[in-house]
């Protein structure tokens, strides 16, 4: 199985959506991969995005071309990784202040991107969603979906490493080698030093930072980075992605995902990529915008709000206040053999792998047409669908009701076990993502010192009580974005649980960012 | 039906407001929708046991660098000293010793092995003092997630103590602290499960810490039992909520409410009031039903169990009585630590005798507010929950008595 | 001169001020939950068995999984319904109700409830069975071999509490009674007191009578609830709408409607719109009106007892049962108990004496039942008092049969105070 010697070294920088689609692409072609990430698999706007698998029919109107594109992968990615993904769907609605005429505008563009539309009886998407306006006087069903990232990302990596690739998780990349206008190295610098990867191409997908990394390059990339902030609703609140029926702009999706449901997004332009700071106001916004699909949304429980920031390359002379292509950029950085690749979206993230890997195979003259679209991820094939439910009914199938590690998601103690035994992972911020420890309601305040305890029982000289202080912290500060109703009692009870029992301190000095990046 | 005082909530200040005015001589109504959060307290008196983040010695000493309307500074150190004794002396406090001396704090060892100051605690709570320096045994039950034992030792282990961690099958297969505690209850013999423990205890045991789940009613037999069974020094470590040691001190509030008469109206939810003036002369229930009253005290219990309301524009309300809620600091600070300190700071002002401001400068004449409904303290920064409400409803039941004359 | 606080609506000062919560409400009250676990450590099941894995885990935690998808479940099925989670919970979770929707949804998916709960769930009927010959019924149940045979067929425990079927004594005393005129109150007797209990609805009718009230007794009583807390929704469903009927001309006139059953009056007040969604003017009219006869008392005629009771010289344990922990008025008629002199009261330790209902009596859960009013019987074998009273008529039957003490409601302790010898109060 291993090809590490076939073809051509490519060094491909950030192991979000993007990284992971462009490495996977490439080592199908034979090259011999590396990627490199600075944090865990999709720590950056990878994970912090609104989870959805785009039907594309959000840009039908304003984009159709795209639009097609993301129905095309969608189909693609639900082949490829069932198991990642939920086929929840997605509803276009008309509320009274939608314009009249989008309904039609917006079937058309559907049929003409081929994706599947039907327009439903407004009393029947009212009886069928509670929650929603009464006010709705258009509906469409579009097959949008939802994605879970880390699950999809691990599945990837786990390909790209069965291929004989190598994914370096939190290694940074640091500089270049550049002698002679050629890639010759990558430095880099990990947990034990650093290293240097002998490379004869990289691809910057460094998402947001791909600014950063094509300066280390030499190069300028002009990027926009548009923060987005999302609040997250304590549980589903609808059963399917609604969608305003209106030209796509800001505060206009609530999608039920995982146990829980997003609304979002604010849009505002950024100068630094590792922002994830939400402003208050931009939290009250967000709900009076969502006041008018969701009414009462201010009575709802909200467990936290958080930011991703979009990377998108700012095309030359394009028209201020025009708003910036979904599509993706490749851009060619010349004779030296590095590109950057920006822009698109989680859904497309296949398709900017194979556009970026035709670029990389024609640089080294490889005539090898891609087959990220056909192979098959996982070994067996794919698992089966999955949702949410599946983390419940297991542990009421096994009775092992007392044994969730988390309860609010249903977590029993020995998952947790095996990753930590198998993988050796016990970075509990790694294990919350791979098995959403410390999602649900509490935010922490109970499943935090159980994993503590669990980790330090199986390891004695991991620092569990530091991991156990940074992962309360990264909890609040999400949490405390939305301490009103419940929630702030909640916040108040977690306090009492870490501080007045636990007796762990809260500074906000010792955990300044209080997450991995 | 009427009442001298109706107290509002069954927080610990509520308890302590009613177990005094009983004693008194008064008639006492404790009006409460639900349980309050001695649920989740991990035993002992916490009065002051952080200043500006670092651990205090002399809690009385420390007040005098608290907000000036910190509820220590309006009680003053003497008051302060004799709610504490009272409690000291009373039936609630009953089997609460002081370790550190009357006026110095003393570690109490938490299940993630850090250090918790307080002024006394039960005997059978682990204190860093029993503990250092001997040959320890950390004891889990096979199955209770609630007692992170292994970050227990952990830490102790990282302190250069030594410590070995063992698990055993719980008594009568229940895995919840509660399920266990009953199961102690309930034991006929709790010393022969403790003498077959002995086949799996390192034989040179000098402490065995157990989670706080040996029994909610005959703790104090079964840890004799242990004790003589084992050959050892046995100590309670607390447990995550639901906490055995603050379920205990709530069941002898209860047990000494009922005993001397006091009236419990669980489930019933005060959601306003008649008064005359800057006087209240009822109380009204969700139901619709009232109670007349003389005095009112509110132990609601702050934000954390509904004493206090914040709505999403972060602004603060008291729902009950309609007090105006003071904020110091906008809820919407930037830092989990200064948020949540906004939450616990906001609250209801208070004059010395822990009465809310009527109108001008003018406070109530018969309402008290007590615990975490009052403004600018901060129990998690500070660990004093259980000081300030003994101190605040101690002396709000002395204020209304004092009130109601004779 | 004075300030009120409180939203009064027009029910004011009588029932329920704040609206009804309907099914919906009560699912969304899934997000107070802040997992506080005050819940699991009063839920009297989950404090005997690992079985159940109690009120936080079968409520607000499961429900947000089961509003995703339809999930195959027993964690609901050992909840008894008795509601002491939901009257602990500090933050306003309606607990019960949630386990109890859900319980619904498994029994829908399961194609229907057993034949046996399908007995217990319509005691009038045994009820009418029994009057018509209650030598033949008591002789029957009476008869252990009789039980066993029940218990093979319907799944009924052959140890329950089953009551002593009594006729249509209440009823009849009725027929014979006259009243004066005075303000009108209406009395729900419920099916104990017309087919088990006639005494307590003898006593709640005299003191009513002699506090100056004219009564009305409406002719059917049975609101239902065993088939509501079982999840037999849809059965329930008629017979809940016909009982507002029944009830809406006294409501509508503004009368009160006492119960002396607990459960009854908890079940008209707000099972009816919690469970089956009834919140239309109709029934929430009738829910207002509705009100436990000892909270009455408490509140309107305190300080008759206060003034007027005779010495009952009895030493008495109160078990407040939990179903009157909905009521949201605490203990009434302990209140009210304290005020008639000579009596030396002690409180039940136990928050729950297991039967909740009609859960004791399934074979399945008879042994939880027995584990969780253990302390109950125990206390009560310790003190051994004169009188146990309770509120409840299914824990009443429960509790003489357990620990062999004659058990009554307050009305009739009550009744005794007030020196009225119309209804068979007790034996000296
Ligand atoms: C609010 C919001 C909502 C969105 N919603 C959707 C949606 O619903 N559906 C959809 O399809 N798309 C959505 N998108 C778009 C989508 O999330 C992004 O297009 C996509 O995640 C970008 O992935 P990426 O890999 O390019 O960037 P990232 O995920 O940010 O990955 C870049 C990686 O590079 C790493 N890195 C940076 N510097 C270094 C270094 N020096 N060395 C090593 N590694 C480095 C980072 O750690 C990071 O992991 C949304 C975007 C936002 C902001
Ligand atoms: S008592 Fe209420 S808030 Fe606490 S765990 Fe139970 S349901 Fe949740
Ligand atoms: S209703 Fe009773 S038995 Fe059911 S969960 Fe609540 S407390 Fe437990």
């Amino acid at each position: 199985m291993d090809k590490s010697t076939a073809g051509p070294r490519v060094v491909v920088v950030g192991g979000g959506a993007t990284g992971c689609g462009v490495a996977r692409d490439l080592i199908l072609r034979g090259f011999d991969v590396t990627l490199v990430e600075y944090g865990d698999l999709g720590c950056g706007t990878s994970s912090r995005f609104h989870g959805m698998l785009q039907s594309g029919a959000r840009y039908a109107v304003s984009d159709t071309v795209y639009a097609g594109e993301c129905m095309r992968e969608r189909r693609i990615i639900n082949k490829l990784a069932p198991e990642a993904v939920e086929e929840t769907g997605g509803l276009f609605v008309s509320l009274p202040d939608d314009p009249a005429d989008y309904g039609d505008k917006f079937f058309a563009g559907c049929q003409e991107a081929d994706i599947p539309v039907r327009e439903l009886d407004p009393a029947d998407v009212m009886a069928s969603e509670p929650a929603i306006s009464r006010g709705v006087h258009r509906a469409f069903a579009v097959p949008d979906a939802t994605v879970q990232p880390w699950r999809l990302l691990n599945l990837v990596a786990a390909d790209i490493r069965r291929r004989g690739g190598r994914v370096l998780l939190r290694h940074r990349v640091t500089s270049f080698d550049m002698t002679g206008g050629r890639v010759r190295a990558v430095e880099v610098e990990g947990p034990s030093g650093s290293l240097r990867l002998e490379a004869d191409a990289v691809v910057n997908a460094a998402g947001p930072w791909s600014g950063e990394i094509a300066r280390l390059l030499g190069q300028d990339v002009a990027l926009e980075l548009t923060k987005g902030s999302i609040l997250v609703f304590a549980h589903r609140l609808v059963t399917r992605a609604i969608n305003r029926c209106r030209m796509p702009s800001s505060f206009d999706i609530m999608v039920p995902t995982g146990t829980v449901s997003l609304f979002g997004t604010t849009s505002e332009v950024v100068d630094d990529p590792s922002t994830t700071l939400v402003r208050p106001q931009e939290v009250q916004d967000l709900l009076d915008a969502a006041e008018p699909m969701i009414p009462g949304i201010r009575d709802r429980r909200v467990l936290r709000a958080w930011a991703g920031v979009r990377p998108i390359v700012k095309p030359d002379n394009w028209p201020s206040g025009r708003s910036l292509p979904r599509r993706h950029t490749v851009i060619d950085h010349g004779a030296s053999g590095a590109f950057t690749i920006c822009g698109g979206s989680w859904t497309t993230h296949r398709m900017m792998g194979e556009d970026a890997g035709d670029h990389v195979a024609s640089f080294f003259g490889i005539n090898r047409p891609s087959e990220s679209a056909t192979t098959p991820l996982s070994p067996d094939g794919g698992g089966s669908a999955w949702n949410p439910t599946t983390n419940y009914q297991g542990v009421e199938d096994a009775q092992t009701r007392k044994r969730t590690l988390c309860e609010c998601e249903s977590i029993d103690r020995d998952l947790v076990s095996q990753m930590v035994n198998d993988e050796g992972l016990k970075r509990f911020h790694d294990l919350r993502r791979r098995l959403r420890i410390g999602f649900g309601p509490c935010q922490g305040t109970f499943c935090g010192s159980r994993l503590a305890g669990l980790v330090a029982h199986l390891d004695q000289d991991f620092p569990a009580q530091k991991e156990l202080e940074a992962f309360w912290a990264e909890r609040l500060k999400g949490a405390t974005r939305t301490a009103w109703g419940h929630h702030a009692r909640q916040i108040i009870l977690s306090d009492a649980v870490f501080r007045e029992n636990l007796g762990i301190r809260l500074d906000d000095k010792a955990h300044p960012a209080g997450d991995d990046r | 039906m009427n009442y001298d005082v109706v107290v509002i909530g069954t927080e610990l200040d509520g308890w302590v407001a009613a177990a005094r005015l009983l004693e008194l001589g008064r008639s006492v109504c404790i009006a409460a929708p639900g349980e309050g959060s001695l649920h989740y307290a991990p035993g002992g008196l916490h009065v002051l046991g952080h200043l500006q983040g670092q651990p205090v010695t002399e809690p009385y000493a420390g007040i005098s660098a608290l907000h000036d309307h910190h509820p220590y500074r309006l009680a003053g150190a003497d008051r302060m000293h004799a709610a504490l004794s009272w409690f000291d002396n009373s039936p609630l406090g009953a089997g609460f010793t002081y370790r550190g001396g009357q006026r110095c704090n003393s570690l109490a060892v938490t299940s993630a092995g850090l250090q918790l100051p307080v002024l006394s605690s039960c005997d059978h709570q682990a204190g860093v003092e029993q503990v250092q320096g001997n040959v320890m045994t950390v004891l889990n039950f096979s199955g209770h997630r609630d007692f992170p034992s292994g970050l227990l030792a952990a830490e102790f282990i990282r302190n250069g103590e030594r410590v070995t961690a063992i698990a055993v099958d719980p008594p009568g297969a229940r895995t919840d602290s509660v399920t266990i505690a009953n199961a102690f209850d309930t034991m006929d013999d709790p010393g022969a499960w403790f003498g077959d423990l002995s086949a799996v205890l390192p034989g040179d045991t000098d402490v065995l810490l157990v989670p706080a789940v040996l029994g909610s009613k005959r703790h104090r037999d079964v840890i004799a039992a242990a004790t003589r069974a084992l050959d050892c020094t046995v100590l309670e470590v607390p447990t995550l909520p639901p906490c055995l040691p603050g379920i205990r001190l709530r069941n002898a509030c209860e047990r000494y409410i009922h005993e001397q008469a006091g009236t419990l109206r669980r489930g019933f939810r005060v959601a306003g009031m008649d008064a005359d003036q800057d006087r209240v002369r009822s109380v009204t229930g969700s139901t619709g039903q009232t109670i007349d009253v003389s005095a009112v005290i509110l132990a609601t219990g702050g934000v954390l169990m509904g004493g206090l309301e914040v709505d999403s524009h972060g602004k603060i309300t008291e729902p009950a009585m309609g007090l105006d809620a003071c904020q110091t600091q906008p809820l919407s600070k930037v830092g989990a630590e200064q948020a949540v300190d906004a939450l616990h700071r906001a609250g209801i002002e208070t004059d010395e005798d822990f009465r809310p401001r009527h109108s001008g400068s003018r406070p109530w004449q018969n309402l008290h507010v007590t615990g975490r409904n009052l403004a600018h303290w901060n129990p998690g920064a500070e660990i004093s929950a259980e000081g300030v409400a003994i101190v605040s409803g101690w002396l709000a039941a002395e204020a209304a008595h004092r009130e109601l004359g004779s | 001169m004075t300030t009120t606080h409180l939203d009064r609506d027009s029910h004011e000062g009588r029932g329920f001020s704040v609206p009804l919560m309907t099914p919906a409400m009560v699912r969304q009250s899934m997000d107070n939950c802040t997992k506080c676990n005050v819940c699991q450590v009063h839920c009297p099941v989950a404090g005997v068995t690992d079985a159940f894995a109690g009120p936080k885990y079968a409520g607000p935690q499961a429900e947000r999984f089961r509003i995703i998808d339809a999930v195959d479940e027993t964690a609901p099925m050992l909840c008894s319904g008795c509601g002491i989670c939901t009257s602990v919970c500090p933050n306003d979770v309606a607990i019960t109700d949630i386990i109890t929707l859900a319980k619904a949804d498994q029994v829908d998916r399961a194609g229907g409830i057993g034949l046996g709960q399908r007995l217990l769930n319509r005691p009038e009927l045994i009820g009418r069975l029994g009057s018509l010959a209650p030598w033949l019924a008591n002789g029957v149940l009476a008869n252990s071999l009789f039980r066993q045979i029940a218990v093979a067929v319907t799944g009924v425990s052959r140890d329950a509490p089953l009551p002593r079927f009594a006729g249509q004594r209440f009823r009849r005393w009725l027929k014979h009674l006259s009243q004066r005129e005075g303000p009108q109150i209406t009395y729900f007797s419920g099916c104990a007191v017309d087919h088990y209990d006639p005494d307590v609805g003898i006593a709640a009718v005299s003191v009513l009578n002699s506090l100056g009230y004219k009564v009305t007794v409406p002719p059917d009583a049975c609101c239902s609830l065993p088939m509501l807390s079982s999840g037999d929704f849809e059965t329930a469903r008629p017979r809940a709408r016909k009982m507002i009927e029944l009830l809406t001309p006294s409501a509508g006139a503004g009368q009160t409607i006492v119960g002396t059953s607990t459960s009854c009056t908890l079940t008209l007040k707000s099972k009816y719109a919690a469970y089956l969604g009834f919140d239309d003017r109709q029934a929430s009219e009738v829910a207002h009106a509705v009100s436990d006869i000892c909270g009455y008392l408490l509140e309107h005629h305190a300080d008759t007892f206060a003034k007027a009771s005779a010495r009952v010289p009895k030493r008495v344990l109160y078990h407040g049962p939990c179903q009157l922990r909905g009521h949201h008025i605490g203990q009434p008629a302990l209140e009210l108990l304290r005020l008639v002199p000579g009596i030396t009261i002690e409180l039940s330790q136990a928050s729950c004496c297991g039967v909740a209902g009609t859960y004791g009596y399934d074979q399945e859960k008879r042994p939880i039942a027995v584990d969780v009013g253990r302390s109950l019987i125990e206390q009560i074998a310790d003190s051994r008092p004169d009188l146990v009273i309770c509120d409840s008529e299914t824990c009443r039957w429960n509790i003489e049969q357990a620990s062999g003490v004659p058990c009554l409601h307050p009305i009739q302790v009550l009744a005794q105070a007030m020196e009225l010898t119309s209804g068979k109060v007790f034996q000296d």
